[in-house]
């Protein structure tokens, strides 16, 4: 359903994303893990026919990327940013884009109805758009994208600035589409909604370095990770290489590596390592765990990081 | 796709979102009304020697025309505001045509300025300007006229210019100049040759012009209708066609 070629963008001398190559099923929820920064954004823009590439291909449903037009009404975009028009309601604001996608009367307040009711935002029809609550406006944002019925869905970063609860609302609701057999991109940073998703790939500064499901990737990790807080980890990790370890990775005040029977292993760590380590941890693999021992450093994760303010107040 | 119902889509969600602003409405009418009221009485009060004329009617053209530029190149903000709040990125990845989109907002702020127009128009009896609807008729045509223009070229600056500050900068460059120098203060012929040849330069005069001829008819048209229309319409085609070149090449 999304065929990605060699895609590459650069912006004047830096280089946002590098010959990154992939392909989307049919049906399938798919995710673009990674740090700010790590290209998915551009990525997303791209497909979402906003961003033209510096080179490679693009395809939603073998249609190229480059046939901006034909491409535009087979895809409903939900972007980072709040992007409703404040001042007018729930039901104006999708009536206003439903038009431009070429739907009109009964058909158009049929499927604003529909989508509203399918994403719980039926109440929320006639209320301003500004007297919503940032969970809601996010669920407007997902119904408009929905109103032209698009063979696929894209989703930059949906849950991010959103609190738990309904962050949880409103991935369930996501999950509802997988049924209708619509096809979804999303992009995220948290390690929870990406373990959700069918299919993962993990991106590190514009490459895609890993893809696969989230029980695939972890495999990878053959053994159990283990995790050692120390002041200093080079000299920690000099004292274990006696030790069946592998791909040791040295943190800033952190040590992590992959060992098989780790748990067996930590009475031996303890006594080589004394008061060098501080913490030792053994856990089985995470996606984050994925994630670092494929790029080298730590993924960021959502932590304190609030949805991105644009623009100013609106007076 | 029809152009048309998009054009009329963009056009109803500027109108409403104008309609729901009523201190930016309130505004513009009570500036108005002071410049009528107070401005007009104070320089009528003094005995004007070369002209004979009654000066509040002979302002009030001139002070819609005022709030048609104000109005007018203001609608250019809400190209500024949709790109700041994301609004402009949907429509930019709805497969709508752009034409349409710009034609849409054009015609909004157009409709916007012919409002104010028309209740500043139906006050034109409390100032001894008999309006009849042949004139009244006139009087909205050439608004829309030449508030197609306008709001056209705000558009324009919106689509050169990012921030909210430069086009307030770039605007109020604009506004004062073009309206101290379109004969709606003061009619045309009475300034110095280097005043007459700004006015001559300026579109807005050929707009105050019409309006007069239509509304007043004192002093006699500066320039003739005839010459008034024909110079607005090449200004209005001009500046809708940039205002379509500029949105097209932005995005």
């Amino acid at each position: 359903m999304i065929r990605v070629e060699r895609l590459s963008k650069r912006y004047g001398n830096a280089l946002a994303l590098r010959e990154v190559s992939f392909s989307v099923e049919r049906g399938e929820v798919f995710c673009l893990l990674g740090p700010n920064g790590a290209g998915k954004t551009t990525l997303l823009s791209i497909l979402a026919t906003l961003v033209k590439p510096s080179a490679g291909e693009a395809y939603i449903n073998g249609i190229s990327i480059r046939d901006a037009k034909a491409v535009r009404s087979r895809i409903g975009v939900v972007f980072q940013d709040q992007s409703l028009d404040l001042k007018l309601t729930a039901w104006e604001n999708l009536e206003t884009i439903g038009v431009l996608y070429g739907l009109r009367g009964e058909r158009l307040a049929h499927r604003i109805a529909q989508v509203l009711e399918l994403l719980g935002a039926s109440e929320v029809a006639n209320t301003l758009v500004k007297n919503l609550s940032g969970g809601m406006r996010r669920r407007v944002e997902v119904a408009r994208a929905l109103l032209h019925e698009p063979e696929v869905l894209i989703l930059d970063e949906p849950t991010l600035g959103l609190d738990p609860k309904v962050k949880e609302e409103l991935w369930d609701h996501l999950l509802r589409l997988r049924r209708r057999d619509a096809t979804v991109l999303l992009s995220t940073n948290d390690l929870e909604i990406a373990e959700a998703c069918d299919r993962i790939a993990i991106m590190d500064r514009g490459s895609v370095v890993a893809i696969g499901s989230a029980a695939q990737l972890k495999a990878r990790i053959a053994g159990e990770v283990v995790r050692i807080t120390t002041r200093a980890p080079e000299e920690a990790l000099e004292k274990l290489r006696e030790l069946d370890i592998h791909s040791p990775r040295v943190l800033r005040e952190k040590l992590a590596f992959i060992a098989k029977d780790a748990e067996e292993l930590v009475p031996r760590i303890a006594k080589l390592l004394g008061e060098l380590a501080l913490a030792i941890e053994v856990r089985r693999p995470t996606l984050a765990d994925v994630f670092l021992f494929s790029t080298g450093r730590e993924i960021e994760g959502d932590k304190g990081k609030g949805r991105k303010k644009r623009g100013r107040r609106r007076r | 796709m029809s152009t048309l119902a998009c054009i009329f889509i963009i056009w109803k969600r500027d109108i409403k979102r104008y309609l729901r602003e009523r201190s930016q409405i309130f505004s513009t009418l009570f500036t108005s009304l002071l410049w009528l009221v107070l401005f007009g009485i104070g320089i009528g009060a003094m005995e004007l020697k070369r002209v004979d004329i009654n000066y509040q009617a002979f302002l009030f053209p001139g002070i819609i025309s005022m709030a048609l530029l104000v109005t007018s190149v203001r609608s250019g903000i809400s190209v500024i505001r949709d790109r700041e709040f994301g609004f402009l990125r949907v429509l930019m990845i709805t497969p709508a045509p752009r034409h349409a989109l710009v034609l849409g907002k054009v015609l909004g702020g157009s409709t916007a300025a012919l409002l104010q127009a028309l209740v500043l128009l139906s006050l034109g009896w409390v100032l001894e300007v008999r309006v009849t609807p042949l004139s009244f008729a006139q009087a909205a045509l050439l608004v829309v006229l030449t508030s197609l223009g306008f709001v056209a070229l705000g558009v324009v600056i919106a689509n050169l210019i990012d921030s909210l500050e430069g086009f307030n900068l770039v605007m109020s460059l604009l506004i004062m100049p073009a309206f101290f120098t379109s004969g709606a203060l003061f009619p045309i012929f009475v300034l110095p040759e280097w005043m007459q040849t700004l006015a001559k330069l300026n579109p807005l005069s050929y707009g105050v012009d019409a309006l007069r001829e239509v509304l007043v008819g004192f002093p006699p048209s500066y320039f003739g209708l005839g010459r008034d229309v024909a110079t607005l319409a090449v200004f209005t085609s001009a500046m809708l066609l940039l205002a379509v070149l500029t949105f097209e090449r932005r995005s």
